[in-house]
């Protein structure tokens, strides 16, 4: 189908302006990110925002890998990880990414429901409407032209941001946060520290932005522009982050309030928004979630169905794609089924899904890793060694942390 | 000439991974890979893998088997000579490992116009050796990589469902080689070159954007451009943007100017600029003048492949024109006769040059009353005024009445019919 042509220009000029890097920076910003950012912000003050820095170099260069392993072999993850390591370790592998995802998707529909409570709707009404809502844009490919939509939108962090400002934290004492490490071996702030680089640096965004960039069709010679747009986007997903945090420590931290709700974290948007920060946040908020709650169980469906070989599209009929919709369907199906659980506590939920992101980034990084570094499938690109030290020193801190977690919640 | 083995056809992974033992009974290493040579249809296992028990590769000739055993654990095959007088070989330009570069990869189906993902290689024994026969796709090989043969069987004959095959006989297989995987030098994909363009273009549309351009640049230039045309216009951009300049504007230059006009004005404005600047002045000019035009009106729509003439030559004069112009033109059921400054004066259908007399001056037969349209006319317009008259094509004119390109009937037809889709179904088209 054609379309005008100057509207075509238009359209793909911002195309290339905001390429995958910094689509799958908004993209991280999703229910549990955003509740992940606002728990440390209003519990831990300023004293994690020394985390980010490190957490922005480690997802820079992850992500990197991903975006260079696109533009080199032409293939999405699930497809190399399949050609690589065999079918049996291919499936083993995707199931758990599938099985992690769905945490993911469940988190998103905690978001929609925690947004739609700020407006008064109960989530018995909200959750179904936002599910179906969801699997319509894909099956109907309508998704396509939604995407700026929620891109746009995404805009709304920048209130985060104003509001920070407005807060007039004590700027001295958070920048020396930002650059002082400090560390205690508690276990809730173990797990806290886990949760934040989990819900950064997520698994299911490896295979994202490396499927984002093979669809972008870049050619070697092209890659430099490619790797300035990933490494931008990792800053302004951690720059977001660093300003929920600021914000949140500044109005919650600063008065002692734990968030048990969401009402209680769009609180942290009263500096700018007043007595709309509720509204301000649950917009923000749904935004969030409905896209990654499309995006997240599509680009698993996609990952999943590459590797098996199965047809793949959301351009296709359903009957086409039978394996590929049926991902799809069952992940949001199951995702918004969780959430109807009466009585479920949402923040937790959003919140818990991100520590498993986070337990898991270490086996993917050590998949990604060892694919990167393979010459069969990389030919002269393989990884320098600054990247693989800062890319496997990520993993290993992983695991320790991981560790540590299951140490302190035994003793 | 060695025996033939008790199974007759046998599947990859079902040798792969088994013991190869030497005359005296002694294990040389496990079966890594079975390296084939491409001659013929059926191309034969050439070579042998073995891993070493110590670490590292080992490749045999096939020569060097003796006896292939079948047990109920699965083949083993055993050498002709002790471990230490095998005589490593190296892998030759047109071998390829079938582990390697065939299973788990992705591979055109050219029967069927589509890509599958090799689940399994058939192998079937003939004349003292291994040919490939076949590759398996689908859920049956899948099932039967991820647990056993065994458990499938017991699937299907407890639940009374079928598993259906999926199996693409090896003369249909095209693998899919990319920078890196490269096997053989060049790759020529003879079997692909072969189909219908449009058939061509169903399977390229089905793989990745860098693939897609890896293939269309081992095609053949004419092969390449036709099955180009045939793809959807995004596709399109997304191969020329793929490919490296150069060729990308030869591709271009043999495109008709409206077709190329649409990939361009799909790319970024630089890139555009780019390839304009690499093409032959001559095309770019047609390009170019066609890309300033709002699509969907009857600039963006029309082409500047026909052929003019002057009034004045006789019929037979103008049909010995045509004989040397008719082959880079899109249409020749009409002629237009224009003056000297280009204004569009008379319309000729090839009917009425054909049934003229040799000695007719063309102004004596042309047709001037015509229809034309205008360049920011509506493609509905453009479609009311071809269905009006019953036209293949329509004149586009500027104000002055000189002739700016035509419109045909299929340029029309395929931006319509898409609208008409739109309209009836709500079923949309990304």
């Amino acid at each position: 189908m054609r379309m005008p042509y100057r509207h075509k220009r238009r359209l793909l000029v911002f195309l290339s302006i905001m390429g995958p890097g910094i689509i799958t920076a908004s993209v991280d910003q999703d229910a549990g990110g955003i509740a992940t950012y606002s728990l440390a912000g209003a519990h831990y003050g300023y004293s994690l925002l020394w985390t980010l820095f490190f957490t922005t170099i480690s997802l820079a260069v992850v992500q990197e890998m991903g975006s260079r392993m696109g533009v080199v072999t032409g293939k999405g993850l699930g497809e190399l990880i399949r050609e690589r390591y065999g079918v049996r370790a291919a499936v083993l592998i995707l199931a758990t990414v599938v099985l992690a995802n769905l945490a993911n998707t469940i988190a998103e529909f905690a978001g929609a429901a925690a947004a739609f409570e700020i407006f008064g709707i109960p989530r018995l009404l909200s959750v179904p409407l936002t599910a179906c809502f969801v699997a319509w844009l894909v099956i109907q490919g309508t998704y396509a032209r939604v995407e700026r939509v929620f891109l746009i939108a995404s805009a709304l962090y920048l209130l985060y941001v104003i509001s920070a400002f407005l807060a007039t934290p004590p700027w001295g004492e958070v920048l020396l946060q930002t650059i002082r490490p400090s560390f205690h071996m508690d276990q809730d702030y173990l797990l806290m520290v886990i949760t934040l680089v989990g819900t950064t640096i997520t698994p299911w965004m490896q295979f994202y932005v490396q499927s984002s960039t093979v669809d972008k069709g870049l050619r070697w010679k092209e890659y430099k522009y490619a790797r300035l747009d990933v490494i931008l986007g990792a800053c302004v997903a951690t720059g977001v982050a660093y300003f929920i945090i600021v914000a949140c420590a500044a109005t919650l931290h600063a008065h002692g309030v734990r968030i048990e709700t969401a009402a209680d974290a769009a609180r942290a948007l009263e500096p700018f928004g007043g007595r709309y920060a509720s509204l301000l946040f649950a917009l923000g908020l749904l935004n969030a979630s409905i896209f990654s709650a499309a995006v997240l169980p599509l680009s698993t469906a996609y990952a999943a169905c590459e590797a098996l070989g199965w047809t793949t599209g959301v351009d296709r009929r359903p009957a086409e794609a039978p394996g590929f919709f049926a991902i799809y369907l069952v992940m949001i199906g199951m995702g918004a089924a969780t959430i109807l659980w009466p009585g479920l506590p949402l923040i937790p939920i959003m919140f818990f899904s991100q520590t498993l992101n986070g337990i898991l980034l270490p086996f993917i990084l050590v998949i990604v890793l060892q694919l990167v570094n393979d010459r069969e499938v990389m030919g002269a690109a393989v990884n320098s060694p600054l990247v693989n030290l800062i890319g496997w020193g990520t993993a290993f801190l992983m695991s320790v942390l991981t560790i540590l977690l299951l140490i302190t919640s035994i003793i | 000439m060695v025996q033939e083995p008790a199974e007759r056809i046998t599947i990859l992974t079902r040798v792969q991974g088994r013991p190869v033992l030497d005359s005296r009974g002694a294990e040389v290493g496990t079966l890594k890979d079975l390296v084939v040579l491409f001659r013929g249809m059926y191309p034969r296992v050439s070579k042998l893998s073995i891993a070493r028990a110590s670490g590292g590769d080992l490749l045999v000739p096939w020569e060097a088997v003796a006896e292939i055993a079948v047990t109920p654990g699965g083949t083993t095959m055993i050498l002709d000579r002790p471990t230490e007088e095998l005589i490593p070989s190296d892998l030759k330009a047109n071998e390829m490992a079938l582990g390697r570069n065939i299973l788990d990869k992705k591979v055109m189906d050219t029967h069927r116009w589509r890509v599958v993902r090799v689940n399994d290689v058939q192998l079937e024994w003939r004349e003292g050796g291994y040919h490939v026969l076949a590759v398996l796709a689908g859920m049956r090989s899948l099932l039967r990589r991820l647990f056993a043969e065994g458990l499938v069987r017991s699937i299907v004959s407890t639940f009374g469902i079928t598993i259906p095959r999926d199996v693409v006989s090896w003369e249909h297989v095209e693998p899919i080689e990319t920078e890196l995987t490269r096997a053989r030098k060049q790759a020529v994909y003879t079997k692909l070159a072969q189909l219908h363009p449009a058939d061509i273009a169903d399977i390229v549309e089905e793989l990745n954007p860098s693939e897609r351009a890896v293939i269309l640049d081992a095609l053949d230039a004419e092969t390449a451009v036709e099955a180009l045309t045939e793809t959807e216009p995004e596709v399109q951009a997304g191969i020329i943007q793929m490919l490296e300049p150069e060729r990308a504007s030869d591709i271009l230059e043999m495109m008709e100017p409206d077709e190329a006009a649409d990939v361009l004005g799909d790319l970024s404005q630089a890139k555009a600029q780019e390839l304009l600047q690499e093409m032959q002045p001559a095309e770019a000019e047609d390009v170019a003048e066609l890309l300033e035009h709002e699509e969907d009106t009857a600039g963006g729509l029309m082409t500047t492949g026909y052929v003019t003439l002057r009034p004045e030559p006789t019929v037979s004069q103008a049909l010995e024109v045509l004989r040397t112009v008719a082959d880079e033109a899109e249409t020749i059921y009409y002629f237009y006769v224009t003056d000297p400054s280009e204004r569009l004066v008379g319309v000729l259908s090839l009917r009425e040059l054909l049934v003229a007399k040799a000695d007719q001056r063309l102004d004596e037969i042309m047709v001037t009353q015509f229809a034309t349209v205008r360049s920011e006319a509506t493609i509905q317009e453009v479609a009311e005024t071809l269905s009006k008259y019953n036209l293949m094509a329509l004149p586009v004119v500027d104000a002055e009445g000189r002739l700016e390109g035509i419109v045909t009937v299929d340029d029309v037809l395929n931006d319509l019919i898409p609208m008409i889709w739109k309209r009836r179904a709500a079923k949309k088209y990304i």
